[in-house]
């Protein structure tokens, strides 16, 4: 029999989750609205499928991979409604722009990461945001250890030929 | 890398820090509990219909899936082109030939194709993945690239910017064939408009004059279970090519002699020995490094494929694997 989830641990989740959900899916998204969306289906995921999770793992990688899925499939959602010409236009803005950063470098270095490529992004949000080893990045994108080294690997050296046209030096990445 | 990471982490923390959204959790909690309720007073009604929906759904979309594929005209004349002679190499990849800007990249993806290269009379020679400059199945005619493997005929477009000759090829993948998208383009420059009609291709050779060295581990029958790009991305229980593998057996024997039966098991005629831990094949003149590894109580084999790829493009070797039989 499954047993659903109570008010009280829905809530502790939420509390306890809310804010990394919706900052991974607004870098995601770079659009308010949706990352709203996406934090709204990911939490009522997780909430009426609580009863599948096994309470003896830690339940941030659980979490990280329902909100990567939610987001993926809202992006697949949009492109498709934008292919039918139904995109709503508040969709279509972005709100990072409006970002504030510290200085001149992250300014430069938070464009790099924004013109990554979603599966790169995927990557970096759980690697260097989530602060998760490889093995586990690997195993909540699905994808084998190879080719989560290779994505990051990419990733980096995307950032580095970015980089390089601006006088920003990205430490540790040396020349290929 | 450390130091990489920190200032990743640091740029996306700072950013997104002053972010919250503005869903509260009674709201959630409302429709969370609303959802429930509204799932199980339609669910037992709505199971019969949708099962029947979905079946029928499955079976259609199943077999037109495999039934259907773009197939594009490929049997055009050849018509001559004065202006695509010579070599091209790739500068960017686009969703439409407006995207591109010379001064701005557009994909900073790995890109497949590195150069192309335009012979008199339809021939063509391609470098792909940082490999060598090799032939390619492809051919060319006026405004068109045809690759009589995939069936598709690419169209190109030449265009000059900024004093540069720049070519625009439609790019068709899987994403076309199979899913009928609408092609991207590769984005070339043209480097020099030379006639490479009697450009030799270099192959690669390796050492093959070793004396037969014994080595008890490799005599015996193995058969083929996988084609993997690196020996650690073997997993027993995840097979990434289990099927139509074009080596199916391989017999050791003693004296440096082997057996290597092909999918539908003939013999390859190749003039092949084994000495120590290589495979030589000396028609090809290779030397494949074979390296012998046991998990979980069966012994597997790791044989270096040294294809065309490795002989004329220089590119890295993948690896089949087989079991050892009992």
């Amino acid at each position: 029999m499954n047993i659903g989830i109570s008010k009280e641990t829905a809530e502790m989740i939420f509390n306890n989750h809310t804010a990394y959900v919706f900052r991974v899916a607004l870098f995601l998204t770079k659009s308010k609205v949706m990352a709203d969306d996406i934090t709204q289906e990911t939490f009522l995921h997780i909430f009426s499928k609580y009863h599948t999770y096994d309470t003896r793992r830690p339940i941030e990688p659980w979490i990280y991979k329902i909100t990567l899925n939610t987001t993926r499939n809202a992006l697949r959602k949009q492109r498709w409604l934008s292919f039918m010409d139904q995109l709503p236009e508040h969709a279509a803005c972005d709100d990072t722009e409006n970002i504030i950063l510290r200085n001149e470098e992250e300014v430069t270095l938070w464009a790099a990461v924004d013109l990554l490529t979603h599966k790169s992004k995927e990557v970096i949000v759980l690697h260097y945001y989530s602060d998760m080893k490889l093995s586990d990045v690997a195993d909540t994108l699905g994808i084998p250890l190879g080719t989560c080294k290779s994505r990051l690997n990419t990733a980096l050296r995307n950032l580095y030929k970015q980089l390089a046209h601006t006088n920003f030096i990205l430490g540790g990445l040396e020349h290929e | 890398m450390k130091q990489s990471k920190n200032e990743i982490n640091n740029v996306m923390e700072n950013a997104l820090q002053n972010t919250s959204t503005s869903i509260s959790f009674e709201s959630l909690w409302d429709l969370h509990s609303n959802k429930n309720k509204i799932k199980s007073k339609y669910r037992k009604a709505a199971l019969i219909p949708l099962i029947v929906i979905f079946s029928l759904f499955s079976c259609f979309t199943i077999g037109y899936a495999g039934l259907s594929r773009l197939v594009d005209k490929t049997d055009l004349p050849f018509v001559d082109d004065s202006e695509v002679i010579g070599k091209w190499e790739t500068v960017d990849f686009v969703n439409d030939i407006s995207d591109f800007d010379p001064k701005k990249q557009f994909t900073y993806d790995k890109l497949y194709l590195n150069d192309l290269v335009f012979i008199k009379d339809g021939e063509m020679l391609d470098r792909i993945e940082n490999s060598n400059l090799t032939y390619s199945n492809s051919t060319w005619t006026k405004g068109v690239i045809i690759s009589p493997q995939m069936e598709t005929a690419s169209k190109y477009t030449i265009k000059e910017i900024n004093g540069g000759k720049y070519m625009f090829m439609e790019w068709k993948s899987g994403d076309y064939v199979i899913r009928f998208m609408k092609p991207n383009y590769y984005v070339l420059k043209q480097v020099d408009a030379n006639d490479y009609s009697s450009y030799e291709v270099p192959k690669l050779v390796d050492k093959i004059d070793y004396l037969f060295s014994n080595n008890t581990e490799m005599i015996g029958h193995w058969e083929s279970v996988d084609f993997i790009e690196e020996i650690d991305d073997f997993r027993p229980i995840i097979l990434w090519n289990g099927d139509n593998l074009f080596l199916k057996e391989l017999d050791i024997l003693e004296n440096g002699s082997l057996v290597i039966k092909n999918m539908d098991n003939q013999n390859i005629t190749a003039e092949l020995s084994w000495t120590g831990d290589l495979i030589i094949n000396h028609d090809e003149k290779t030397a494949s490094k074979c390296t012998i590894k046991t998990i979980k109580d069966q012994t597997y084999l790791f044989i270096e494929w040294k294809s065309g790829d490795y002989v004329y493009r220089g590119m890295k070797p993948q690896y089949y694997v087989l079991k050892k039989a009992q």
